[in-house]
């Protein structure tokens, strides 16, 4: 043991955790060999697959070919515009989440609930909805550019939806929330008495701002940038959908393999995925180095500000209109667009003709319908096996003695969030596509199970991360004292483990559960025609112009991302 | 043969020692407590004696048999934790009954029909704690005090062979704490249970156990009765911890080894007599220097003249504590601390006479 606890006094939790629920030899043998198998096929040998078969070439070993391809002007160009686009992705967003913090947690105006309210919708928007109604409102021949032009009588749009532009204003538009949501978590935390302090040491108000309250922001304004760099790196459907010229590496990839470029697609995966890595470990390190512990224990809260003169108090309600509008107004055009006949809308400003039978097709139509069954059959089996395997890998690791071996199994639990989803799928399809040795002549590729097995990959680490932070919080007095009364670890296990982390494991797997509904990035690359989500059959619809039917579908799994939501939301309120 | 005993325990976590050859013996029926400051050990000795943590090296017996090695839940104790660590997702009637239902294949639960027993139990428990009719109320809708009350239901209703306590005590407020103090020992007499008490207050310890181990730095420092401990602190850290001491540095004069020795002290220079037992002044030769210690209570102000170990002292501080007065006076060079029920006839700068009794003085052994 290497903590260096003081004896005692406290909670010693971490001690306690050691000592206790040490799982029996044979329990925890048995858990080690599941725990350890899942690892092996889902993502240790799909990884190593990809690597290896990267760095060969027409069945020989061959690295010099894989340099060369990896030293393509195609490859290098594309690697380069994703670290721009995400580079120029986190300043955008930076610049806009930070200042609306700011705004909405230190005044109080009117409009600012509303606001509040909505700031973090597009964050639950499946992305592939998200660009479908950006395409409604923003695109050419969406509502705003129609609305112009019939109003200037101009002869064509006022401006296309393609390239840099419309790429970075969607991914401000649905990543801002990051910094949004961080920095003003961050700023609630702050103690307002450091602010007050340097205030009354003669600091100005500005000199506040960069020496007490920004520093003190940093760890969590890295923590909003590593998401929202993460997020656009794996970004696909908005480049797929209006890049345009933009090709980033997440697209070339999916087109190589279109095109069977396997040598090219593998690089690339390879490439995206060290980016990634390399990303998130420069962040966590600097991330490191700035923490701060609070000097003191008792700070005082600071309390929103009412904004008191009148011109200040009406521009920020003004703005927290015209923001809540903004963030509204793509999901509301859906709505509208998903009561329009497929085929009726074309040069009108708004859709002329109104109708329900979307929704009716998608109620009776048995191929509309199987759509939705595919996507919440698939989405249920990977929610309730990354419920059943999160409980399984913190069994493991949040009890007994840290090790090494524990720590590794965490790193691997969690690698498949810092991978893009295109990497995940291109890793598995590679691995899965023919016999091998782990499988023999089983092949995953093109059967149903391919996708729910992605999907799980994919979310599973959002399920593990939410039961270990339930278990962090348990008090571990509880479980001792069950010991103490008798029970045995099954015991402990179902009557008080299971209890107790169960709101909080309940919410992770609701919302594992809405995000694999809507899941398209890696769905596009391995889903079988047989087998469509919901995900698919949007782009598919978008590409025959039923643009009714596309919204119907979004319309539809926003809705019930709305409804797990507030679950969710009761759930984790219910568990503190 | 003493119910539990502890041979020769030690605990480290890394590389503080946390308990260190700890022995103690507890006998049945016995109110048992582990005294010390925070950090001395005294959870960690509770924690392996209920097989929450398993010692380094030496054991645990119980009942002639050693159960070191025996999981917490087989070992048939029962534990009121400090924050009372019920369970937030049962009413008050599933808590009390968890270890009853944890413990079902036992022939005391089986016997009759065995919800009945179950209910019955629970219901007994609850009405010895004082809290009949609060079966069905959730956890979290009950104040400090009734939690505290439901553990302690909890713990009682498995009839432990022994019954342990964390400090169960110390997040009540002050004076519901000496209420619930009082209940509490005259419940575990009343069950003829044997407990291990642990706690960092004295006065607490004093008023619930029959003996006490007073622990500092993972080591028992001395075991006895509340009386004997106060009145007869083994050494320097027990009288330090127990109360006010005046601890004066002096150095043996006399060389027999009469009950009545005379002693002086580096600080003042002046001549006590000391009533020391035989081993001890063995243990002392001529002219090495020693520890004596006197309570503030135990000296006496502007005695009549004439009686031994009269000092001449001037006042130097008063500092007024409602019932009583704590004066610190300085006899030429040699600070002291007296506690009177009233010093109304003194100011600072005052001189004085100090009688400090011969039979009160207790030398004490270095630690």
């Amino acid at each position: 043991m290497t903590s260096n606890r003081p004896p005692e006094g406290g909670t010693p939790n971490q001690e306690r955790r050691r000592r206790f629920a040490l799982p029996a030899h044979s329990r925890s043998f048995f858990l080690y060999v599941i725990v350890g198998l899942v690892l092996l096929y889902g993502i240790i040998y799909p990884t190593a697959h990809v690597f290896i078969a990267a760095l060969q070439h027409e069945g020989g070993w061959s690295p010099s070919n894989f340099f060369a391809v990896l030293l393509q002007r195609a490859v290098l160009e594309s690697a380069a515009t994703s670290i721009a686009v995400s580079v120029l992705t986190v300043v955008l967003c930076a610049l806009a989440g930070v200042p609306l913090a700011f705004l909405f947690e230190r005044y109080a105006f009117p409009g600012r609930r509303l606001f509040a309210a909505l700031a973090a919708l597009p964050l639950v928007l499946p992305p592939v909805v998200g660009t479908v109604a950006f395409i409604f409102l923003c695109g050419e021949s969406g509502i705003l550019a129609r609305t112009i032009q019939h109003a200037f009588h101009l002869t064509k749009a006022p401006w296309s939806l393609r390239g840099w532009g419309a790429l970075l204003l969607f991914h401000t538009y649905t990543m801002y929330p990051f910094f949004y949501v961080l920095a003003g978590a961050g700023l609630q935390r702050i103690d307002a008495g450091l602010a007050e302090a340097a205030r009354s040491l003669g600091a100005s108000r500005l000199r506040v701002l960069f020496r007490v309250t920004l520093p003190q922001l940093t760890p969590s304004l890295i923590a909003a940038a590593l998401l929202t760099f993460m997020t656009s790196m794996a970004s696909f459907s908005a480049p797929l959908l209006f890049g345009g010229n933009v090709r980033v590496l997440t697209l070339e990839i999916f087109s190589a393999r279109q095109r069977g470029d396997t040598s090219v697609a593998l690089t690339e995966t390879v490439l995206l995925a060290l980016i990634s890595l390399v990303a998130l470990i420069f962040f966590q390190r600097y991330e490191g180095t700035r923490r701060f512990v609070a000097a003191a224990m008792k700070g005082t809260t600071r309390r929103r500000q009412p904004l008191k003169s009148g011109k200040a108090r009406l521009l920020a309600a003004c703005a927290a209109i015209v923001f809540s509008l903004v963030l509204a107004l793509p999901i509301a055009t859906l709505v509208l667009v998903s009561f329009s006949r497929d085929g009726s809308w074309t040069t009108q400003t708004l859709p002329p003709v109104y109708t329900v039978s979307n929704f009716a097709r998608i109620a009776t139509d048995v191929e509309s319908r199987s759509v939705f069954v595919n996507s919440l059959v698939m989405a249920g089996v990977a929610t309730l096996a990354a419920l059943v395997w999160s409980f399984c890998v913190t069994a493991l690791t949040a009890s007994g003695k840290p090790s090494r071996w524990k720590r590794l199994i965490n790193v691997l639990v969690l690698l498949p969030w810092a991978l893009p989803g295109t990497v995940v799928a291109v890793s598995v399809a590679e691995a899965y596509g023919q016999p091998n040795l782990l499988t023999g002549s089983f092949i995953l590729v093109g059967t149903f199970w391919i996708l729910p097995v992605v999907y799980f990959l994919r979310f599973m680490p959002l399920v593990v991360r939410a039961v270990q932070a339930s278990i962090e919080q348990l008090d571990r007095a509880l479980e001792e004292a069950a010991a103490v009364l008798g029970a045995n670890w099954w015991r402990r296990f179902w009557r008080v483990r299971v209890p107790l982390v169960a709101p909080g494991a309940l919410a992770g797997a609701l919302l594992v559960f809405v995000i694999a509904m809507g899941e398209y990035v890696a769905s596009v690359i391995v889903f079988t025609p047989g087998n469509r989500p919901v995900s698919i059959a949007i782009a598919s619809a978008m590409r025959d112009f039923n643009l009714g039917s596309a919204a119907a579908y979004g319309v539809i799994l926003i809705a019930m991302i709305v409804i797990v939501m507030i679950v969710a939301g009761r759930l984790e309120s219910r568990a503190r | 043969m003493s119910l539990l005993s502890l041979n020769k325990i030690s605990k480290r976590f890394g590389e503080t020692a946390a308990v260190a050859d700890v022995s103690i013996a507890v006998e049945g029926g016995e109110f048992f407590g582990l005294l010390g400051p925070s950090g001395c050990g005294k959870t960690t000795t509770l924690r392996i004696i209920a097989g929450l943590e398993s010692p380094d090296t030496g054991a645990v017996e119980f009942d002639g048999r050693d159960i070191t090695a025996r999981p917490s839940e087989k070992r048939g104790f029962s534990m009121v934790f400090q924050n009372y660590a019920l369970f937030p997702h049962l009413n008050v009637f599933e808590n009390v009954a968890f270890g009853l239902r944890a413990r079902g294949s036992s022939p005391t639960v089986r016997e009759g029909s065995s919800t009945d027993r179950l209910n019955e139990r629970v219901k007994q428990a609850l009405e010895l704690v004082q809290m009949p009719g609060f079966d069905t109320r959730r956890v979290d809708e009950l104040s400090g005090g009734q939690q505290q009350r439901v553990a302690i239901a909890r713990a009682i209703a498995i009839e432990p062979s022994l019954l342990l306590f964390d400090e169960p005590l110390s997040n009540l407020d002050v004076a519901l704490r000496e209420e619930t103090r009082r209940e509490l020992r005259a419940l575990v007499k009343r069950l003829n249970l044997t407990a291990v008490y642990v706690t960092h207050d004295q006065e607490e310890a004093f008023a619930l156990c029959d003996r006490i181990a007073v622990m500092s730095a993972g080591r028992v420092q001395q075991v006895g009765a509340p009386r004997e401990l106060y009145n007869h602190p083994a050494n320097v850290i027990v009288a330090k911890f127990l109360g006010n001491n005046n601890l004066i540095r002096a150095m043996r004069l006399t060389s027999s080894n009469d009950p009545v020795t005379k002693f002086k002290t580096l600080e003042g220079g002046h001549t006590l007599t000391v009533s020391a037992s035989h081993e001890q002044l063995m243990n002392l030769p001529v002219n090495n220097s020693c520890l004596l210690a006197i309570r503030p209570e135990a000296i006496r102000l502007n005695d009549k003249p004439g009686s031994d170990n009269q000092l001449a002292a001037r006042v130097e501080h008063i500092e007024f504590g409602g019932p009583t007065t704590t004066l610190t006076l300085d006899a030429n060079g040699l600070k002291l601390e007296v506690l009177v029920l009233c010093a109304d006839e003194f100011v600072s700068g005052d001189e004085c006479q100090v009688t400090v009794p011969a039979g009160q003085i207790r030398l004490l052994a270095s630690p």
